[in-house]
């Protein structure tokens, strides 16, 4: 836990502030990619599926650690894997064109997490704080190890995104053009649901499964509201992303708070002022 | 002149899987290069699983289909890129913050349009723009664009990539008078003065029916193909629609069945 004696300049200085800090830029840019491709494709549900496989996935790794079967595997690799599989899940029911069928698909993987992730809990006491610390996540918590994994996949999302940017943005405006100019829709759409799902396991362990909804989807709900362009959009939200964490964090110092739970309720009010700005200009007659 | 064919198809029929349906049978008929052929049918009655048949997009479970000479399925790579195609507009992402100029250039650069000598990108994209009367609102978020002004984007979209046959599922379905009778008037040119090959899907025929080289009735089945003398008969449309189909002939003599918003022509 940070101490509070320090002087806020030692406060910001120290090694886990400066961690979380390198947490918040790699988390903003995980919201200004899967979080607004999510929020473009309006499959924000996958999201929150997603983060609570990626916990079942990390409850898993540390279950099977405190009994010895493994060693020194990242809780971080079990969560991104189980992510992964859910993201597939509902990308093969995207596939076979069915929106009630993605959501069924994804409630039921988000049920069967979450019901493994308590099962696990129940079944191995030791275990179970290690599990919650997951659940609730902390940002000032987490070890160069996570940091590494965190900036590789990172790094690997963006480029994958990047590099695949008109594809993914076609398939994402109209499968059935998109399919007419040659693009393979299907594997795309499976890439861009795997994309989202790696995002949710990098930021779990920082902002906790219950809140990965809030810091990916908010920003870039907020900023589908205030921009015009895709590229503006997706710089929007990073900026949010990114100033919601860095003001939790700057706060942190003064009362001691879940930073990632402050990040996201910064994060989420931002999207209600937008909205209520965008209601009022709107009876104004404004809104270009 | 086998050469000169564009479109041909020879007892096409289409299953789905789930839920199993047969959603065409018997389909035959020839296009040639610059022909305009509108595709009429009630709903569900095969339209656009024909139009995804002509893209290569679903692999015919009888007969063939053939575009430029090659299996449309097997050959679907090749012969995309020849065709600009525009979906039915209810398919689209309202969501995505792009402008119609994001969208058309999305297309054009995804066909690689631009590169090698082919003309720059912009200026073939703003050409497009003009040619459907969006140059004024290329700067608009699509969502903000009424369901009219979206289809004349689309078209736009099918229209850089310089098509030698275009595919259209109702591509005036919202769009205002004036505006049809524009896009009736530039795919009519398109057809006579470019050569180009357009299939358009369309539940109102009137403000085509003086320029379609034939007509395509379908109900499941090929009901009839033709010119639209010879198809938009009475007993014909009735077989089509399973009910009766008034009938006007206008003082070109030139046949007008009402399937359709009547009063608009
Ligand atoms: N993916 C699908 N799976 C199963 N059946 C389908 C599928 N798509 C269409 N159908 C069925 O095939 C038949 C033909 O559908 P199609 O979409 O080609 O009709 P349409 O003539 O374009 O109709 P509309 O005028 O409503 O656009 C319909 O009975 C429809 O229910
Ligand atoms: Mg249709």
């Amino acid at each position: 836990m940070p101490p509070t004696t320090d002087s806020f300049l030692d406060y910001i200085a120290s090694p886990y502030v400066l961690r979380a800090l390198a947490g918040v830029v790699l988390i903003a840019a995980n919201a200004g990619v899967s979080g607004a491709f999510a929020a473009f494709r309006r499959s924000t549900f996958l999201v929150s599926g997603a983060s609570h496989a990626a916990l079942a996935g990390a409850a898993l790794v540390i279950v099977l650690e405190t009994h010895g079967l493994i060693i020194g595997v990242n809780p971080l690799v079990g969560a991104a894997l189980a992510a992964v599989g859910l993201g597939l899940l509902a990308a093969w029911a995207s596939n076979r064109g069915s929106d009630e069928l993605v959501e069924t698909a994804i409630g039921v993987g988000f049920a069967f997490s979450m019901a493994l992730a308590a099962l696990l809990m129940s079944m191995i006491p030791e275990a179970a704080t290690r599990v919650w610390s997951v659940l609730l996540g902390d940002v000032l918590l987490l070890t160069n190890g996570d940091l590494w994994l965190m900036g590789g996949v990172t790094l690997a999302v963006c480029g994958i995104v990047w590099w695949f940017r008109r594809p993914l943005l076609f398939i994402t405006f109209d499968i059935e053009g998109a399919k007419s100019f040659g693009i393979r829709a299907g594997l795309h759409n499976t890439l861009l649901f795997g994309l989202i799902a790696l995002s949710c396991a990098v930021v779990l362990k920082s902002v906790g499964a219950i809140v990965v909804y809030a810091m990916l989807v908010a920003p870039a709900a907020t900023a589908l509201l205030l921009c015009a362009s895709v590229r503006r959009a997706m710089v929007t939200a990073t900026g949010i992303a990114l100033v919601s964490g860095l003001v939790a964090i700057g706060l942190s110092y003064y009362v001691r708070l879940s930073v990632g739970a402050l990040a996201a309720l910064l994060a989420c009010l931002t999207y209600f002022a937008a909205l209520c700005w965008r209601a009022t200009s709107r009876r104004r007659g404004g809104v270009a | 002149m086998t050469g000169d064919i564009v479109v041909e198809a020879v007892g096409l029929g289409y299953d789905y899987v789930s839920p199993p349906v047969c959603a065409l049978r018997g389909v035959s008929f020839e296009l040639r290069r610059g022909a305009f052929l509108a595709v009429m049918g009630p709903n569900g009655s095969g339209k656009s699983t024909l139009v995804r048949a002509v893209l290569g997009l679903l692999r015919p479970t009888r007969g063939s289909i053939r575009v430029a000479g090659r299996e449309a399925w097997e050959y679907r790579r090749e012969i995309q890129r020849i065709i600009g195609y525009v979906p039915q507009h209810d398919s689209v992402n309202q969501h995505l913050p792009m402008c119609p100029r994001d969208i058309v250039g999305l297309a054009a650069s995804t066909r690689g349009v631009g590169r090698g000598g082919h003309g720059n990108l912009t200026a073939r994209v703003n050409d497009a723009l003009a040619m459907v009367g969006m140059a004024d609102l290329a700067h608009r978020p699509f969502g903000s664009l009424s369901g009219g002004q979206q289809q004349r984007v689309l078209v736009a979209r099918a229209l850089v990539v310089d098509p030698h046959l275009l595919l259209m599922d109702e591509p005036f379905a919202g769009v205002d008078v004036v505006h049809r009778n524009e896009l009736v008037e530039l795919l009519a040119w398109l057809s006579r003065e470019k050569h180009v090959t357009v299939m358009a899907v369309v539940h109102n025929i009137n403000p085509l029916a003086h320029f379609v080289d034939h007509v395509l009735l379908l109900d499941n089945r090929m009901v009839a193909f033709g010119t639209p003398g010879e198809t938009l008969t009475p007993e014909l449309l009735a077989e089509a629609y399973g009910a009766e189909v008034p009938v006007l002939v206008c003082d070109d003599g030139v046949l007008h069945p009402i399937t359709d918003h009547a009063a608009d022509h």
